[in-house]
């Protein structure tokens, strides 16, 4: 309220302070961070969320990770066939310098998929929020094959507005699953793949991990559809 | 002075749980204690605003005992709906080429898979076997589908008590299939009435349970599951979710063989794509809100000889009887109806 007490001359010629303040009010961004397990389903809903906001008239863009390059890498196709073309980079600070100033300040709403995979997520949420205006909205993995936290994702929730953590099917019980399980041996660091090498489990299913892993090597693998519908990153840890 | 004299002067300065105590020592202090005097007091420590009003609705006591603690989460009421009053339309497809197309009325899901064909592995097996609510449905017959190939699915729901429609799945692709379980699973968002703003991003999932013996490449399907485990994970539950989606009266478009039948058949994906118009009408009876000139339209298209068949309804309006008389007069066309329709919204 002080702020719209001050004389117009102190903040900008030509405007009220109310009207200076109703500017700055429509300039607050926002962050919302979609998280689960590998298949949740977390990239159809960020699209569904990025979709409303373009037929709202918004001005969207998404940007994905270049690191998995496993699926089409220009775009994104929605459940319904809607292609939403995309921006792979390995950085979000590259983000601004590729797409050009002029087009980044007509942006409305930027999506940002496989955000696990970005280092540079905090600074570019607080930037893009805080500064620039921007609505922000996040999906990536919470945690890697050990539960433990995978990339920048968790660093965000404290600047977010919204936090959704999205379930898939375990697919040992089909009962929600929250987490996500290695179903192979191998030791090394990091081990890229999709639901050949990882599946979706239950609390109960991932306590007795090992003895689900000595199973599921028994069986022929699952398999995510490989087409660009529903571009899983894979867990690299 | 008299005991009821010495109770009334002590009562006053007990809290809730000594009052209460001394209800349950004899019919004598139970009566004195029940005094709505003594609960006015305790009411006024504990939320002195409400005290301000002069007549509340409730007695103090009974005030007191129904807000003092957190209720306990309550039984769901008997749902408004049953499985009695609903049928599915489920369809299928591989690629462009539909694969299965069924009307499934309300309890054969209910019904489940009683005898899983041999062969089934064993999580799918403890899966059908175990104690959970599940809606599943028996293929008959089999189909198959290539594991290379990307199958959808297309899941209404109509109301035989209002018949009214609702979508609960619009085409989402099998985009994750279970090997080592048997199952192929999609999902999509549900719609919900604006009636409840503040229900959102609930998923209902089928699972497609097949046989694979590893060889072939394909699926053999032997059932259905429709589930909602987001939100529902019972029978009540499940049936207050589907109270709960956006239900519409609408133009449905349906292959010949409804038209043939005379009855409501599997449905085309080309449900509503004519009538941009009638997409998002309900309807209102004349006098009845404000007396609106929405149309509740229930017809049948009929691809091949571009007719329309309507089943009788009361909320045409001004008369159904008028509404046919100028239908049949315009020699049913898709034209025809949209020209009817342009009338009675100008109107």
């Amino acid at each position: 309220m002080a702020f719209a007490n001050c004389p117009a001359t102190s903040l900008s010629s030509g405007r009220t302070g109310s009207d200076r303040v109703g500017s700055m009010r429509s300039k607050v961004g926002e962050v919302h961070v979609i998280v689960g397990p590998m298949f949740a389903g977390k990239t159809t809903a960020l699209l569904r969320r990025i979709k409303k906001e373009s037929s709202n008239g918004r001005n969207v863009a998404i940007i994905k990770s270049s690191k998995d390059t496993r699926y089409a890498i220009d775009s994104i196709v929605t459940h319904d066939g809607a292609k939403f073309p995309c921006w792979a980079l390995p950085d979000l600070s590259l983000f601004r310098q590729t797409f050009g100033d002029e087009a980044y300040q007509r942006i409305d709403v930027i999506g940002i998929d496989e955000a696990q995979f970005f280092e540079d997520l905090y600074d570019f949420c607080c930037e893009a929020a805080d500064r620039d205006g921007k609505t922000v909205i996040v999906a990536g993995l919470d945690g890697d094959y050990l539960r433990r936290s995978f990339g920048s994702v968790l660093d965000i929730i404290p600047v977010a507005d919204t936090v959704m953590k999205l379930t898939a099917r375990c697919e040992l019980c089909s009962k929600k699953a929250f987490f996500t399980l290695r179903k192979t041996q191998e030791t090394e660091t990091e081990l890229i793949g999709g639901s050949e090498v990882y599946m979706p489990v239950c609390r109960q299913h991932y306590v007795n991990g090992q003895s689900v892993v000595r199973a599921s090597a028994t069986l022929s693998g699952s398999f995510k559809v490989k087409d660009d519908t529903f571009p899983e990153p894979a867990l690299a840890v | 002075m008299s005991s009821d004299e010495v109770l009334k002067a002590v009562f006053p300065l007990l809290d809730v749980k000594d009052l209460a105590r001394c209800m349950e020592v004899c019919k004598q202090w139970r009566d004195i204690a029940k005094d709505d005097y003594f609960w006015k007091c305790l009411c006024a420590r504990r939320w002195p605003s409400i005290c301000k009003r002069p007549n509340p609705t409730l007695t103090y006591y009974k005030l007191y005992q129904t807000f003092y603690k957190r209720q306990k989460r309550r039984k769901l009421l008997p749902p408004r709906l049953s499985f009695d009053d609903l049928e599915f339309f489920i369809d299928i497809w591989t690629d462009d080429r539909l694969i299965f197309s069924e009307v499934v009325p309300g309890p054969a899901l209910l019904t489940g898979i009683k005898a899983p064909p041999p062969g089934i592995c064993y999580m799918l097996r403890s899966h059908l076997e175990g104690p959970l609510y599940r809606m599943t449905l028996p293929i008959q017959p089999r189909f198959t589908i290539p594991f290379a190939q990307s199958a959808s699915v297309s899941v209404l729901a109509r109301r035989k008590d209002s018949n009214r429609v609702a979508c609960v799945m619009n085409k989402p692709p099998f985009d994750y299939v279970d090997r080592s379980s048997c199952r192929a699973l999609a999902f999509d968002y549900l719609d919900f009435s604006p009636l409840y703003p503040f229900i959102s991003d609930t998923r209902a999932w089928v699972s497609l349970f097949f046989l694979d013996d590893g060889s072939e490449g394909v699926m053999d399907v032997f059932g259905i599951e429709l589930d909602f485990c987001d939100a529902a994970n019972s029978k009540e539950e499940v049936l207050w979710l589907l109270d709960m989606l956006d239900w519409k009266y609408m133009v449905v478009f349906a292959p010949r063989k409804a038209y043939d039948n005379e009855n409501w058949c599997s449905w085309t994906s080309t449900y509503f794509s004519g009538f941009p118009e009638l997409r998002d009408k309900h309807a209102c009876s004349p006098g009845k809100y404000g007396g609106g000139r929405s149309i509740r339209v229930a017809a049948l298209w009929v691809p091949n000889s571009g007719q329309f068949l309507l089943q009788e309804s009361e909320s045409f309006m001004p008369s159904f009887s008028d509404f046919l008389y100028k239908f049949r007069s315009t020699e049913g066309t898709l034209d025809g109806l949209r020209r009817i329709i342009s009338i009675y919204r100008m109107g």
